[in-house]
């Protein structure tokens, strides 16, 4: 369980976070949304210890991420944006990073490692950012972390990589670990989590599970332009028509249409609120 | 699990590192020993000055290099690229700076003590292949390595902190900040002599600070002793203070 409550951060004067409460349940894969600079990154970065918040508390399995403690780090992995591999081969990576990790399980590192088809004896740094970033989740995915924050992790992926990924993550899932992916390319990771998080102007404006969202929402893509309507959140021109989402209780199609309901959410926060039974967080 | 120092996530940091850069340490080795060879067969050494030679070799290759590796210390800590990285390996601050400082202090002094040896080793066999050619070998129990060693560990020490301390050119900020230091701490010795011998004539300053030599004997004493202790306080509050520093790093730091 990892909680942050009352964060205030920003880069110099400008405030990045104000007052932000967000609590992250294990057993769940968050999907972290948000505009570029809406500081998705630095929340992971919060999360991790990497940076301290101004004022406020993060508390993660009663360790202040701030101070780093090495029973914090052991059970937390991240995978960054930008990769800056060790010129090391696999097999040295492995062999000099997995001590720190008391869970880390090589056999499951070497199935995925074979699954990605990624060669365990070629120096890191030779190999190409995407075979670098499957190293790395394969690693991540390997080391029996509580807390795997990936940012933008299908960034640079190939197709079937995609796929693999996902099915990696999901099956990583367990009940004392929480997964959370920050990203831009929501359809990769549509089917993937099962709670969204949106950050919008320093405020978590949508904190709800994707079940519950897809009881209360009804996504409609293609057709004419819809008539302006109570039930109405969002709508909008795209290529062979509108796409539209619709307020319907007990709608649960099993659509769930993630960039719909960011570009929703972003649109009109005050939409959130009106969401059933959705409560706008702060 | 310890939650700030482990002998063995030091050891796991000590390899981690080692693994990461024993290439670049060969590179320079096997550099170095061409050097000396080549320095070698150029002055032609007795076989009695042979110790002389390496020693100074010693001296020069500690100095530069543990200066160098020393202000390189902390290099990913001021990387944006690879300090989240260097900053989520599962160790304390403290661990991370002890297995660094081991590493440029204990670590090289005792690699280029086994490196000299070996070198001196080859030089002395290269030598025999020319007629009449000799050349003595390296003792690396001689007691004259003593104030290398530790002239060395109080030099580094700055330079182990201008690692942690600045985010960028270590090793220049450093040996600017420690020449102005220098240059300031002359400069009120200076004043202070000129302030204390102002009644006395400056041609005859020399006699005039033997005549205070032997007056003030008792206070020397002091300043000798206050001279030894900040010889092992400077060093240590340097490397504490570039722990603080480690610890208190922010990935923002690289930016």
């Amino acid at each position: 369980m990892l909680e942050a409550s009352h964060v205030r951060f920003g880069y110099g004067a400008e405030p990045l976070f104000l007052d932000t409460d967000l609590t992250l349940a294990p057993g769940r894969i968050y999907g972290l949304l948000g505009l570029n600079g809406a500081g998705k990154s630095t929340l992971l970065k919060l999360m991790t210890g990497l940076l301290f918040p101004q004022s406020g508390r993060i508390a993660a399995w009663g360790h202040d991420p701030a101070r780093r403690a090495p029973g914090f780090l052991s059970r937390v992995f991240m995978l960054p944006e930008e990769l800056n591999v060790p010129g090391v081969t696999g097999k040295e990576f492995i062999a000099v990073r997995s001590p720190f990790y008391p869970g880390f399980d090589r056999a499951r590192m070497q199935r995925h490692l074979e699954e990605f088809d990624i060669p365990e004896g070629k120096k890191l740094t030779a190999l190409s950012h995407g075979q670098q970033k499957k190293f790395l989740l394969s690693f991540g995915l390997a080391c029996d972390a509580s807390l795997v924050l990936l940012d933008e992790p299908s960034n640079g992926l190939d197709i079937p990589s995609k796929g693999l990924f996902r099915r990696l993550v999901a099956e990583a899932l367990t009940e004392e670990r929480t997964i959370v992916v920050s990203t831009h390319q929501v359809r990769d990771v549509e089917s993937l989590v099962d709670r969204v998080v949106i950050l919008h102007e320093g405020k978590v404006l949508l904190d709800r599970s994707v079940a519950d969202l897809s009881a209360n929402l009804r996504f409609q893509v293609g057709g004419d332009r819809p008539d302006a309507a109570d039930d109405l959140i969002y709508a909008e021109r795209t290529v062979g028509g509108y796409a539209s989402v619709w307020r319907q209780r007990g709608a649960d199609d099993g659509r769930m249409d993630l960039e719909l309901l960011f570009k929703a959410v972003i649109g009109d926060p005050a939409a959130c609120a009106a969401l059933p039974g959705t409560e706008s967080r702060r | 699990m310890n939650g700030n120092i482990s002998i063995e996530r030091l050891w796991w940091l000590l390899r981690a590192d080692f693994a990461s850069g024993y290439r670049a340490l060969v590179t320079v080795s096997a550099t170095l020993a061409g050097i000396i060879l080549i320095a070698s067969l150029i002055s032609l050494e007795s076989a009695a000055a042979a110790q002389v030679f390496f020693l100074s070799w010693y001296g020069g290759m500690l100095y530069v290099w543990g200066s160098i590796a020393s202000s390189r210390a902390f290099a990913e800590l001021h990387d944006k690229s690879r300090n989240q990285a260097y900053l989520l390996i599962p160790a304390s601050a403290i661990e991370k700076t002890v297995a660094r400082l081991l590493a440029v202090t204990v670590g090289l002094s005792v690699y280029l003590l086994v490196f000299t040896t070996v070198v001196a080793l080859l030089v002395a066999g290269v030598h025999r292949l020319f007629p009449g050619g000799g050349h003595g070998l390296f003792n690396p129990l001689d007691e004259r390595l003593w104030p290398i060693i530790t002239g060395y560990l109080f030099v580094q020490s700055f330079f182990f902190l201008g690692a942690a301390w600045f985010r960028r050119r270590h090793f220049i900020k450093t040996a600017l900040v420690v020449t102005l230091a220098a240059i300031g701490f002359g400069l009120f010795v200076l004043l202070t002599l000129r302030v204390v011998f102002a009644p006395e004539d400056f041609a005859d300053l020399g006699n005039a600070i033997a005549r205070a030599v032997d007056s003030y004997r008792n206070l020397l004493r002091l300043f000798e002793s206050v001279t030894d202790i900040l010889a092992v306080t400077l060093p240590v509050a340097c490397w504490i203070i570039a722990w603080l520093r480690v610890r208190e790093a922010q990935v923002s730091d690289g930016i």
